[in-house]
């Protein structure tokens, strides 16, 4: 009978664990009757066994029978987007990290194996990093149930039907692929290489870089900013998916694109993430020379601390939301007031 | 002439399938355990393979059509099935429905 409570096991394992049990039972009752009723009372050979467990089929798709409908992770409807997607983040991981070796190698030949070794885990980390996002991105995008064309139950009526999109409204594919390529290349570039990032001196056999942040400080943020990553993934993909801009994806891209701000306000007004030796730095590279104009322009520059930065930030941020505002609104109503007038 | 008999019979399990859920709800106004209900339609010239009927009976339970309970009193605990007063509801105006759609399809296949 072993070859029965394996069957069975075959069968349940692949089922809610809430109703194994019940299954089990009642499949092990089905077994037995049937060879009651196959040997007439005689005791049932290994031959008899395998005759019944036949006839009730592989045990794969007798488990498919018993469940309600095929659930997935990542269900047909996403997954070309799904692996297109990932292919993007992983050319941008790729990219990413090879220049910011290219630059550490340009700095500091000497240590060229350091650098080659660090390039390899940097790729194999940020490789299972970027996999593990853009997979939680699309389970939350199949989980909340966002559909391009909507499958509600109640009954459609005329004005469910979708506008053919103005052309003025569609997505170009290009848009969101180079969004994702920038967020990555982003996050690649503060995880791996935040050092890398100020000013570069290049001169005879001085190879300095003047980073503006500080490093240690800064890396307090990298978690935050792979949350972002994720996001703007998320935010890509639903434009991958929706293709135009309908007032949900209007949405949500000004609902993120506001996060992202407030996340980089909150990150840049804490002035521990600044390289508090910045401008002693660059005298000491004699870049800049105390009492000139330019110490001066730079030096004040640098001590207003982050806002100017922020300033900056949040015009993009403003601009942003106000064209895509512009765009999409005046279009939307348009197309509401023409069914009306017919 | 395989071919012929290969697409009947795949009409022919599509056709049947739709009556097996009407069989089965006949049956249960007493309990049933899944063999014996097997047993039962399959006297009356409805076969049915088990792997079908049992995780159908499940989902029948779980639509409110049938009520469910273990009889552990016997050698072999057995799992009754017998139809719901709900299920009783339901089965009956199967019933109507699948007299209508004979009538027609009779009314059908005369004109040909």
């Amino acid at each position: 009978m072993d070859i029965v409570q394996r069957y069975i096991y075959a069968v349940t394992q692949k089922l809610p664990e809430g109703q194994r049990e019940d299954i089990r039972l009642e499949l092990q009752g089905l077994i037995e009757d049937m060879l009651d009723e196959r040997t007439q009372g005689e005791p049932a050979t290994a031959y008899d066994i395998e005759a019944v467990l036949r006839e009730l089929g592989s045990p794969q798709e007798l488990a498919d029978k018993y469940r309600p409908r095929p659930r997935y992770l990542i269900g047909p409807a996403f997954f070309e987007v799904y692996i297109s997607i990932l292919r993007i983040v992983m050319i941008s991981i790729v990219i990413g990290i090879t220049v910011s070796f290219g630059v550490q190698a340009l700095i500091n030949p000497a240590e060229m194996l350091q650098h080659f070794i660090n390039y390899i885990i940097s790729m194999m980390t940020t490789g299972v990093q970027g996999f593990a996002w853009v997979t939680v991105a699309f389970a939350i995008i199949e989980y909340a149930g966002v559909r391009p064309k909507n499958k509600n139950k109640r009954e459609w009526s005329l004005a469910d039907l979708p506008e053919i999109p103005d052309r003025r409204l569609l997505i170009k594919r290009s848009e969101p692929i180079v969004g994702i390529i920038f967020s990555v290349l982003f996050a690649v570039l503060f995880t791996f290489s935040v050092e890398l990032i100020g000013v570069i001196v290049f001169r005879e056999n001085l190879r300095e870089v003047v980073p503006i942040f500080n490093v240690e400080n800064f890396a307090r943020y990298l978690p935050l900013i792979w949350g972002l990553t994720a996001l703007s993934i998320l935010k890509e993909s639903v434009k991958m998916i929706f293709r135009k801009w309908t007032r949900g994806v209007m949405l949500f891209h000004v609902a993120f694109n506001a996060a992202t701000f407030i996340l980089l306000v909150i990150m840049f007004k804490d002035s521990a993430v600044w390289n508090p030796y910045f401008i002693e730095q660059l005298v000491q590279l004699s870049i800049l020379t105390p009492g000139s104009e330019a110490f001066e322009w730079v030096e004040s520059i640098w001590n207003s601390g982050g806002n100017w930065f922020i300033a900056i930030v949040a015009i993009v941020t403003v601009i942003d939301i106000v064209t895509v505002c512009l765009k999409v609104y005046p279009i939307h109503k348009g197309a509401v007031e023409n069914i009306r007038n017919h | 002439m395989t071919d012929i008999q290969e697409i009947v019979n795949g009409l022919l399990q599509e056709l049947r399938r739709g009556t097996i859920i009407i069989g089965v709800l006949s049956q249960l106004s007493d309990p049933q355990y899944g063999y014996s209900l097997v047993m039962i339609l399959e006297e009356k010239g409805m076969f049915i393979d088990p792997g079908t009927l049992y995780p159908l009976l499940r989902r029948l339970e779980k639509q409110g059509l049938l009520d469910s309970e273990w009889d552990t009193t016997e050698s072999r605990p057995r799992k009754y099935y017998r139809r719901s007063e709900f299920g009783t509801e339901v089965y009956r105006q199967l019933c109507t429905e699948w007299r209508e759609l004979n009538r027609s399809v009779e009314g059908l296949l005369d004109l040909n």
